[in-house]
């Protein structure tokens, strides 16, 4: 299986502090608003959004 | 205030993971393009929206609401290429895309130095730009897409000169030759000499505007040149170039 093969070397190419340390500061602005985003929609800071 | 414990569970975890990848793509597409400064404002307004209605503002919480849903329109008609682009790329993208590691990106440097010494031996110009983080988009398109291997002979017969996309510079994206032909910016520094040609000022503007990495080779002398941060470095020998490339484009962190 070709895509089995694919997914293999794609995951033994991951460096994990790469990962991380890469574009670090771009990832943790993204995740904060990530958070934002999720509980304001949910209704955590105010009213937000009702769903 | 919400009790938190009622409302995060593993699907929230997912959502909020689905919406931090979300955001991070929408960054690194939007990172080197004139669309961060549109970034900048909507996260001011939204920081402040979140304030006023903390502090309970009614009234400026709806204008900015109003103003909030205006710029939106704005935003949809003042960057309608930029999202055309992004949704044909969301379309092609490679889902198991791999970075270079360091040996690919150190073969790939081998290759580019070879040729940078064959066409500076044989006095052929040529103006290659090798991409950092900044995204160099805009120059692609001027120029004609290849997405090729890099190779040397694949470099040198591009600036062979009657080749048909010897004029212009070249664009490499870590392995790859993505275009050939594409414009650079020109760059209106006084600090540049008046003996060299515009494709040395083409170097120096493109590294004024962007974070890459620019090598040329003097059609007249055959003499190559580094342009960094509008900075340009003469006179290297392939072995020079090969150091400093390294240096830059090999870091791990």
């Amino acid at each position: 299986m070709e895509w089995i093969k694919l997914v293999k070397r794609w995951i033994q190419k991951i460096d994990l502090k790469k990962a991380v340390t890469y574009n670090f500061w771009l990832k943790l602005i993204a995740l904060v608003i990530a958070v934002i985003v999720w509980y304001y929609v949910s209704g955590g800071i105010t009213r937000g959004i009702q769903i | 205030m919400i009790d938190l414990t009622k409302i995060v569970n593993w699907k929230s975890i997912v959502e909020i993971i689905i919406l931090w990848a979300v955001i991070y793509r929408i960054f690194l597409f939007l990172k080197g393009t004139k669309a961060v400064y549109l970034l900048r404002g909507i996260i001011v307004l939204v920081i402040s929206l979140l304030t006023f209605q903390l502090l309970g503002l009614p009234v400026l919480t709806k204008i900015l609401t109003y103003l909030f849903a205006f710029f939106l329109i704005l935003v949809a008609i003042i960057f309608q290429p930029e999202l055309r682009e992004g949704l044909i790329r969301l379309g092609r993208r490679h889902i198991f895309h791999i970075e270079p590691q360091v040996e690919e990106m150190e073969q790939a440097l081998r290759e580019i130095v070879s040729s940078v010494g064959v066409l500076s031996r044989k006095k052929i110009g040529g103006l290659i730009a090798i991409k950092r983080e900044i995204g160099l988009k805009k120059y692609i398109e001027s120029g004609v897409i290849l997405d090729a291997e890099v190779s040397s002979e694949l470099i040198q017969n591009i600036f062979y000169p009657s080749a048909p996309l010897h004029d212009g510079g070249v664009v490499i994206e870590g392995t790859r030759v993505v275009a050939a032909a594409c414009l650079f910016p020109l760059s209106d520094s006084l600090s540049i000499e008046r003996v060299l040609g515009m494709r040395h000022r083409a170097a120096v503007g493109l590294s004024e505007a962007t974070d890459s990495i620019i090598i040329v080779i003097s059609e007249e002398t055959g003499i190559i040149s580094l342009a960094i941060e509008g900075q340009l470095t003469r006179r290297l020998s392939p072995n020079d170039l090969f150091t400093i490339l390294k240096g830059q484009l090999t870091k791990t962190d």
